[in-house]
């Protein structure tokens, strides 16, 4: 008896010492819609943070470290953000950039109405000369070249309506492509996630409706809702925050058609050729074009120290000034009428890239983007 | 091993003394674990397994270039856990002294674990731990992996073979015959437990497609109707066994092989494309580094990339929403999350370890490519991964549609297994006693299940007891927790008599709608003067294993640092099964449930 009440002691202190075990680290699971990717750095230690969209990354870090480079007293430090996230968190006052690189000036719009709707001033300053029209870039579809063969021959433009049929056949073969390439699968970013996810809608929106800048009413009509949902249903998600790198790394096997930013897959088509060698992928011009206005604004307000309003104004207006340089250099397209392509991008012509594009539309007024997110919401359970 | 003798063996009946030692916890870490620099934030990375070498070497790159995030450097750690282990301890509650410690970044083999976590979390009511807009390392296919003359066999490389083919093959009494290979004997099917292993979720997942004729949008409203039913079982009636990793087979297989018999062991199995180039280069468990390698294999394995689609591993780094990852660490796992999917050096490490880089940036080339029986081209399409409350219904079904098992658990119960597993712990049977008791639970009404102990000077002069006479688990279960409870080291082992008797017993009772098997849990070296005949075991096994047609799977555990594990691993390769290492006493509960996924 003795032995087995022992052992009962014994036990018990060991399931206390199990519990003591599971030591575990709280805290609070709040996330930020901006990773800090770079820090300026700066001997004087004072930076100020510009927020700019995923797709332009690499256009923004140029910018930032040339104004580093010439020693300023506030630096300018980088960190990356979805603008239709951003949006909200500025919006709602969970984010407080001096400097904001959006995917649309619309983005502004957007964060200065969920700013009023909860009492408070608007959070970007959108006055004459306060927003800087860096680059734009439409969304377009890319396709696996031989995928691309086969829709050119089957649609008489490969395009919104043209993927939206293909994907509602049995599958390739039944439109005159592989038995082994099975459906038709689509991929575009999350528009509850990605600016590239939302304008993609937009262009869909504008397809369906036939005419450029869809008005809200299409948001009523059943049948876009039908039609969203056909295409939502072809689609495959695919992992990470730029949905055409993760197009090129998964190969036609997993998406054989992708929208996205136009400079996001430019700077993908050196990629596709290496990884699915020879001819890697084409880009197509859906039938209604959205094109992004990259724009930069300021979140200067009253409490901002002199200094450091001094040194936001003074990026900005040297973005303005570097506008065209850096977009030519990043795979976008001027910001001016036309938007015609130059640099990196002007040498893609071979894979599809045009050198001017003749008709397009802006992006939409927040009432639309907004009711474009709730449907897909809806859509996507 | 001896310890106490002459205690009578009435005292293997006891009862009701340890109830309370079933909630006793192992201590101790599953992994050995270096210390974090004082400046730097750790950051701990559950993995599975397949890509253990390869994250550690990145570890030890990254942690040398000290990378600062949130004003400190940041130190990772990386610890092995199988992609179902891991989602099941999460979401049922991470245990550090069972579990390792609490991973900042869980990287599965599969995204679709992520979806199974946070659709179980959600039915407790718990928010999500694995976000969706997570980061993926790099990708591997998953395939149907043949020695190289059947897939000829079949038509390959030109036709096109899908999983319809080999599951028509596997449920085909005629087997190998029917494709004028009678030599080959049945085709076997191997696969992998899919509440474990990746490659046998996607496995079951790859069924149920084949069973409704789909390539996308697989509901759970298509899981239920009996047909399909009828079909799933059909395919799990063709398995031999499953288990907790594919590894188990390649290493089976590669043994086989080396002695002639590769193509008798196994058919098919699906697995990982990466796996298929480490068994050809003679490294079946995928422990070489990229420049090391191994004896080939006589007969090569090519990779089969299913006609119909197939499942991408795509090794996502998941920066859990979990409590005890706080913000700073977030930021430091986000950190090395950016390094290892943006880095052109680490992403080139994935492919030389075999895997497809996640960045597009690396082109595709060797080792993938002809010269491995790999195909950089292929897979021409995928089938769509289900969303996650069919995922999680596909598991519960497999729970019913699963082959039934009929084991018998065979205990040494000799007077080691008294000693203290950990300084000033519970002993190894306490342990023990624990490990069998959770294990327990993965048995379920329709599968059968005995136990028997063994150590010598039993009554009448025996070396082994049957406790409980093997019978349905609906029953039986409770009579096991029950004997096992009241147990209590004696003599010394008898491991040979013992586990021929368990054979010759199970054989006696062979069903062949069962997966029949013994799981031999021992710690010591057979000490019984009247047999001592450890050549005439094996050999025994060995003849009685490739001429019958019952045969009867024995999975030992080698328990404890004394354990004779070299002959322990002979049982098991005798008889086609495997191995289990708890030489570190504190681990049989993690490793008695490997053990038990076999069933």
């Amino acid at each position: 008896m003795r032995s087995r009440l022992l052992a009962l002691v014994v036990a018990v202190a060991l399931i206390g010492g199990g519990v003591a075990l599971r030591s575990r680290r709280n805290a609070g699971s709040s996330t930020s819609p901006v990773d800090s990717t770079s820090s300026g750095g700066h001997a004087s230690g004072k930076t100020i943070d510009l927020l700019c969209a995923r797709e332009a990354e690499a256009l923004c870090r140029d910018a930032v470290d040339s104004f580093n480079a010439k020693k300023p007293k506030v630096a300018v430090s980088l960190s990356l953000g979805d603008s239709s996230q951003a949006a909200l968190d500025i919006g709602g006052g969970k984010a407080r950039p001096l400097l904001w690189l959006a995917s649309s000036a619309q983005f502004f719009s957007l964060a200065n109405a969920g700013a009023r709707d909860r009492g408070s001033r608007e959070a970007v300053a959108t006055g004459a000369g306060d927003v800087v029209a860096v680059a734009s870039t439409p969304i377009v579809l890319g396709v696996w070249s031989d995928r691309a063969a086969v829709l050119s021959a089957h649609c008489a433009s490969v395009g919104v309506r043209c993927v939206h049929d293909a994907a509602g056949e049995s599958g390739w073969k039944a439109i005159g492509g592989q038995e082994a390439w099975g459906p038709v699968k689509l991929t575009f970013a999350d528009a509850l996630r990605a600016a590239d996810g939302l304008l993609t809608l937009a262009a869909i929106a504008d397809t369906f409706a036939d005419r450029a800048d869809a008005e809200s009413t299409v948001l009523d009509d059943p049948r876009f809702h039908d039609f969203v949902r056909d295409l939502e249903k072809a689609r495959t998600a695919l992992p990470g925050d730029d949905i055409a790198a993760a197009f090129v790394a998964n190969g036609p096997a997993r998406a054989d058609a992708v929208f996205s930013f136009e400079s996001s897959l430019a700077a993908q088509l050196d990629n596709g050729k290496r990884r699915y060698p020879p001819d890697g992928l084409k880009l197509f011009y859906p039938e209604r074009l959205i094109v992004a206005d990259i724009s930069l604004a300021t979140l200067v307000d009253d409490t901002t120290p002199s200094d450091e309003r001094s040194a936001a104004i003074q990026f900005r207006d040297q973005m303005a000034r570097s506008a065209a340089g850096l977009a030519a250099a990043h795979g976008f397209r001027s910001a001016g009428a036309g938007n015609a392509a130059g640099g990196a991008l002007a040498a893609h012509a071979a894979e599809g890239v045009l050198p001017d594009l003749a008709s397009s539309s802006p992006v939409p007024e927040p009432a639309m983007l907004d009711g474009l997110q709730r449907l897909w919401k809806e859509v996507t359970g | 091993m001896r310890r106490r003798p002459g205690v009578h063996a009435a005292a293997l009946v006891m009862v009701a003394l340890l109830p309370a030692c079933a909630g006793v916890k192992a201590r101790g870490s599953p992994t050995t674990r270096s210390a974090i620099p004082s400046d730097c934030t750790g950051v701990d990375i559950a993995a599975s397994p397949e890509k253990i070498t390869l994250l550690e070497d990145v570890a030890r790159t990254f942690n040398g270039k000290r990378v600062q995030a949130g004003g400190k450097c940041v130190f990772v750690r990386v610890s092995k856990k199988s992609s179902g282990a891991a989602e099941q301890s999460l979401s049922q509650g991470w245990e550090e002294s069972r579990d390792g410690p609490s991973p900042n970044i869980w990287s599965p083999a599969g995204g679709a674990w992520g979806s199974v976590l946070d659709q179980h979390l959600s039915e407790k009511g718990e928010g999500e731990y694995a976000p969706t807009d997570y980061k993926a390392l790099m990708l591997t296919p998953l395939v149907i992996a043949m020695p190289r003359p059947m897939a000829e066999a079949l038509g390959w490389p030109q036709a096109e073979i899908g999983y319809a083919d080999v599951i028509a093959l596997a449920r085909d009494p005629a087997g190998w015959a029917a494709k004028g290979h009678p030599e080959w004997r049945p085709f076997k099917l191997r696969k992998t437990n899919p509440n474990f292993s990746t490659s046998g979720l996607n496995a079951t997942i790859t069924t149920y497609y084949a069973a409704t004729g789909k390539v996308r949008g697989l509901s759970s409203d298509d899981l239920g109707s009996p047909t399909v039913r009828d079909f799933v079982a059909g395919v799990e009636q063709s398995v031999v066994h499953y288990g907790d990793t594919t590894l188990t087979f390649l290493s089976n297989l590669y043994r086989e092989d080396q002695r002639g018999r590769g193509l008798t062991y196994i058919s098919a199995v699906t697995v990982e494309e990466k796996s298929i180039l480490d068994y050809n280069k003679g490294d079946p468990e995928g422990k070489l580094r990229p420049d090391q390698s191994g004896t080939k294999p006589r007969v090569p394995l090519v990779a089969i990339y299913p006609k119909e689609g197939t499942l991408f591993s795509d090794n996502p780094l998941f920066v859990l929403d979990a409590p005890w990852n706080d913000d700073a660490h977030k930021t430091a796992a986000r950190a090395f999350v950016d390094y290892v999917t943006s880095d052109r050096g680490a992403q080139s490490q994935t492919l030389q370890y075999g895997f497809r880089p996640g960045s597009p940036d690396v082109a595709l080339g060797a080792p993938i490519d002809a010269d491995n029986g790999l195909d950089p081209k292929k897979p021409s399409t995928v089938l769509e991964v289900p969303r996650p409350a069919t995922l999680a219904r596909i598991l519960d079904l497999w729970e019913q549609t699963r082959k039934r098992a009929r084991v018998l658990l065979l205990l040494d119960v000799s007077g080691s297994m008294g000693d203290e597993a950990v300084a000033r712990g519970p002993t190894k049977l306490d342990l023990a006693k624990q490990a069998i008791t959770e294990g327990l639970q993965r048995f379920s009404p329709g599968d059968q299940l005995g136990l028997w102990v063994f150590t010598t000077d039993l009554t009448g002069g025996a070396d082994y007891l049957e406790l409980v006479p093997v019978g349905d688990a609906a029953s039986t279960s409770e009579q096991v927790r029950g004997r096992v409870a009241g147990l209590t080291p004696l003599n010394g082992t008898p491991l040979y008599t013992a586990t021929l008797a368990a054979y010759r017993g199970m054989q006696s009772g062979y069903d062949p709608q069962r997966i029949n098997a013994i799981v031999v849990l021992s710690d010591g070296r057979n000490e019984d003067r009247r047999n001592d005949d450890r050549a005439g075991l094996l050999q025994a096994l060995a003849t009685t294993t490739k001429e019958t047609q019952a045969p009867v799977r024995i999975f030992p555990i080698s328990y404890g640092k004394d354990a004779d594990q070299p002959t322990l691993r002979s049982i098991a390769e005798a008889t086609d099964a495997a191995l289990y290492d708890a030489s570190d006493a504190a681990t049989i509960v993690t490793v008695f449930q490997a053990v038990v996924s076999n069933f």
